[in-house]
């Protein structure tokens, strides 16, 4: 009987040693950060240089990187031998809802105070800098760091007076990629013939 | 009242009926428990996660796919065959009931 508990014992120990291998935590694709950066670092350079179409580029441009993150997440998962579609959806719809939830404020806003207006982009980075937390708290702990810069950046960008949009755009992009080189990532080289 | 105390001592720790032999296997058990927390995994995935060699884990999740406890879906990623495992209704009662009853023989063996 002591044996059997023994044995069951060792099994579970093998069991916990596989699954806590699975739960090590895995920053996920890093061409979804890439891709991010670009649309920053493009996006926020626009409200200094050509501040007419920043609005559209960074409408336009999120959707778009919505949808191609998901395509490459969706690639990635495949890559790496494991599919979670309830993780997928959650992902997307903490930062969908994040970004949608700072979209809906500023309209809201904007449209019974409008001298609002000048600072919907400030307010829409902290949203940013929120969600990127928040990731942080629920998926991934490096956006608990990023999180919060990205929030001082919105916040801190109106006094600048000259090119202060595009140095917030370099260090957040800079803050996307940063991880990518010391993150670890599942299932590299997991590629099947079964 | 002898009788009784003989009649005691061989019945069986509670839970322990309720062990599925398909289960006592670790590897079978891993993979099952590994499944309950993600969609689909790979053949591939499974092997990197249990640790377990092409033949050996190949023959196990054919037991568990031949009892109905995991399906497996042929798909080619990058133009590689690959077999996804995803656990089935049958397969997450058997593990809950499983799982109980491990519980139930540890609080048993009292050790």
């Amino acid at each position: 009987m002591t044996g059997d508990v023994q044995q069951i014992g060792k099994d579970l120990e093998f069991v916990r040693n596989a699954v806590s291998r699975r739960a090590r935590p895995d920053l996920g694709p890093p061409l979804i950060f890439y891709l991010w950066a670009v649309y920053v670092i493009v996006g926020y350079s626009l409200f200094d240089l050509k501040p007419e179409y920043a609005n559209s580029f960074l409408g336009i441009g999120g959707m778009v990187g919505g949808v191609l993150s998901w395509v490459i997440g969706r690639r990635y998962s495949h890559k790496t031998g494991q599919w979670d579609r309830a993780l997928a959806i959650r992902g997307a719809l903490h930062m969908g809802g994040g970004i949608m939830l700072g979209v809906g404020f500023i309209i809201a806003l904007s449209s019974v105070s409008p001298g609002f207006r000048p600072y919907t982009g400030q307010v829409m980075v902290g949203f940013v800098g929120l969600t990127y937390f928040l990731w942080g708290v629920h998926f991934h702990r490096y956006f608990m760091l990023l999180g919060p810069v990205v929030m001082a950046g919105g916040a801190v960008v109106g006094m600048v007076p000259h090119f202060g949009w595009t140095a917030l755009g370099v260090v957040i992009s800079l803050g996307l990629i940063l991880p990518t080189f010391f993150a670890p990532r599942h299932g590299r080289g997991a590629g099947e013939v079964a | 009242m002898a009788n009784d105390r003989a009649q005691e001592t061989i019945q069986p720790p509670p839970g322990l009926e309720q062990l599925d032999p398909l289960l006592q296997h670790r590897s079978r058990l891993g993979a099952l428990v590994l499944l309950t927390s993600t969609e689909a995994l790979t053949f591939t995935r499974l092997k990197v996660l249990l640790e377990e060699t092409d033949g050996n884990l190949g023959a196990q999740l054919r037991k568990l796919e031949d009892a109905g406890y995991v399906a497996v879906k042929k798909a080619f990623v990058d133009r590689k065959p690959t077999s996804w495992y995803s656990l089935t209704p049958a397969g997450q009662k058997a593990l809950k009931i499983h799982l109980k009853a491990i519980e139930g023989l540890i609080r048993s063996a009292n050790v």
